[in-house]
């Protein structure tokens, strides 16, 4: 997939089959009020789900359906995921020029998924 | 034309809004009270309620359903609070249990809201107690329906103050022997005001409390024998006040966790009935208003760090592998990413101060060409994180004098120009928390990331549109307001 064309465009493509997501998020619904003060005192409402196991994902961990890795930097990636199987799995922050991470949603029985990536370089700086 | 593709990520779920704001001392309570409360059974499970000071008198309730997005309009309940915090607490029908001080005459007085059909019924009040003075009620209720609330208890005739509790058997339509009964005293006398937390631990209650400031005891009440307990020492350290807070796992610890200003430090306790655990430290920086839950019998500790000038932002910590490891809690609220400062006129433009923005050193954020944080037109600050935010701290040690900037966020093809909703900031005071927009749910949609300086995050620019007279030399910029006054929600036992 990674066409001399496409390095030009920076439109380079990948996908990558059959990667087992074990990273969990879902672990504390943290419910909070809190006062931030300034000349007035702000009542504020925060939901912050906190926990859960981190699956870092580098990569040049990863393999394209036709066996080749991929670069160890990609500038600007979008990472879509292609679910394989009944779980409900998504990316946890943005991912990184290096890195992704990756969960499961704790109500996926088995506690893992299965998925497709389609990771697209998005443009070039 | 370049055609660009913006994706939207399933973000973890952080949420951040501004439910009102409040002319009372202290709105959401000192850390060993209760204010939020979520439902844990029947139709309405899930349901968030949440009480706090809308006014130095007024008490206000207002509820939300998952995905918590909205909020019921506000319910006035009572009118007469002296300007003191109250506590609360919850049944497992979502009937709510107040206590709170009379204003003038500072009674302790006592409410019940009875939950039907989805509402809030007021109840009559019941005077728990009608001599001295009393101040920051707390309250909880046992598993068979038996009130217990303790307070600080000031006695004019000594001028001192105490811990006192007392309990209700009826639903809270008696207590003690009556309104002139001050009930159990709990604490040695002190000069300072104390603050308790009662917690239920099987059949047996403790009663958690400061005194002197900086001595932190619980004290057991024997559910088989009827009868307290001798004092025990938590901790002695500077100035604890009320940053402690408690709570009981399942398998039946008490965690107490407390903030010391005195030694900047968290720490934390854990009793399991018989024994007490060494006591650990959990934050090595000055913290307030701290929180403790159980989660699957592990602690989870809410608290506001303290980032220097008066600037506070949220945070927790959890347990792992014996040790705490701390993290920012809410997405869009503290270190800045990046900061960079951009000369237009120099040769190199861009400077990192990133690290500069986040301490509390004077006088080290500006541009090596021109001494300042900003000056000329064309220059400008880029403030940047991973995560969409809704406030910057700025804190100068120079004032400016005679520019103007303009405040910009790109949205996808341009750089739009807009003003904060706390009105425009041309870096004239020394100290400003400058709220773009009212929380992070008003965060435009349109804000978009872009790359600035190979640097790829959402950017807020601030661009100098007529120079300054006196430039302005910064020394912090974090993204986050002071934050106070944690509460965290529980449920019912």
């Amino acid at each position: 997939m990674n066409l001399t064309l496409d390095y030009l465009k920076s439109n380079r493509k990948w996908l990558v089959p059959n990667l087992i997501v074990w990273g969990s998020i879902y672990s504390f619904d943290a419910f909070l009020m809190m006062v931030e003060e300034n000349s007035s005192k702000r009542v504020v409402f925060s939901y912050s789900v906190i926990g859960g196991k981190d699956q870092v994902i580098s990569f040049d961990e990863l393999c394209d359906f036709n066996g080749n890795a991929l670069p160890s930097e990609i500038v600007n990636p979008v990472v879509i995921i292609i679910p394989r199987d009944g779980s409900r799995c998504f990316l946890v922050g943005r991912p990184s020029n290096t890195s992704f991470k990756i969960a499961c949603d704790r109500s996926s029985f088995i506690g893992q998924g299965l998925v497709d990536l389609l990771i697209m370089e998005v443009d070039l700086p | 034309m370049v055609l660009r593709l913006y994706p939207v990520y399933p973000f973890i779920k952080t949420m951040h809004k501004l439910l009102n704001t409040s002319t009372a001392n202290i709105p959401t309570g000192v850390s060993p009270q209760r204010k939020l409360f979520r439902l844990k059974y029947g139709i309405y499970a899930g349901r968030l309620v949440c009480l706090y000071g809308e006014s130095p008198g007024g008490i206000t309730l207002a509820w939300s359903d998952p995905p918590y997005r909205s909020w019921s309009s506000n319910v006035d309940l009572i009118e007469d609070s002296a300007d003191y915090p109250f506590s609360a607490c919850i049944d497992g029908n979502g009937n709510l249990y107040i206590v709170y001080v009379q204003q003038t005459s500072l009674d302790l007085i006592f409410i019940k809201l009875v939950f039907n059909a989805g509402a809030w019924s007021i109840g009559e009040p019941v005077t728990i107690l009608n001599v001295g003075s009393v101040y920051y009620p707390s309250i909880t209720r046992s598993a068979d329906g038996k009130l217990w609330c303790a307070y600080a208890y000031y006695d004019s005739g000594s001028d001192e103050y105490y811990v006192r509790v007392k309990s209700s058997a009826d639903g809270g339509l008696t207590w003690g022997s009556g309104p002139s009964d001050t009930g159990t005293q709990l604490s040695g006398s002190s000069l300072d005001m104390p603050y308790v937390n009662l917690s239920f631990m099987g059949n047996n209650l403790y009663a958690v409390y400061s005194q002197g400031r900086s001595d932190l005891y619980y004290r057991k009440y024997d559910g088989l024998e009827e009868q307290w307990e001798s004092a025990v020492l938590v901790l002695s350290s500077n100035y604890i006040d009320s940053d402690f807070d408690c709570a009981v796992s399942d398998d039946l610890r008490l965690g107490i966790t407390m903030s010391s200003s005195g030694s900047a430090k968290l720490y934390f306790r854990e009793l399991d009935g018989v024994t007490m655990s060494g006591l650990q430290e959990v934050a090595l920086y000055k913290t307030r208003a701290p929180q403790i839950v159980y989660n699957e019998n592990k602690p989870l500790i809410f608290y506001a760090r303290d980032v220097g000038n008066s600037i506070y932002f949220p945070c927790y910590a959890y347990k792992d592998n014996g040790n705490f490891i701390t993290n920012e809690l809410i997405a869009g609220v503290g270190f800045f990413d990046k900061v960079f400062v951009y000369d237009d006129s120099a040769q190199t433009k861009f400077e990192d101060k990133t690290q500069e923005a986040s301490n509390t050193q004077e006088a080290d954020i500006y541009h090596s060409s021109s001494n300042a944080l900003i000056e000329m037109t064309g220059d400008c600050l880029y403030i940047g994180m991973e995560e969409k935010y809704f406030c910057v701290a700025i804190i100068l040690s120079t004032i400016g004098s005679g520019g103007i900037v303009v405040w910009e966020y790109y949205d996808g093809d341009s750089w739009v120009s807009f003003s904060p909703q706390s009105g425009d900031y041309n870096f004239d005071l020394n100290s400003k928390i400058v709220f773009l927009w009212n929380d992070l749910e008003s965060v435009p949609e349109s804000w978009q990331s872009n790359t600035v300086n190979s640097e790829y995050m959402f950017w807020i620019r601030i661009r100098v549109v007529s120079p300054f007279v006196t430039a302005p030399v910064g020394s912090q910029i974090i993204a986050s307001p002071k934050t106070n006054h944690l509460a965290l929600s529980r449920e019912a036992q």
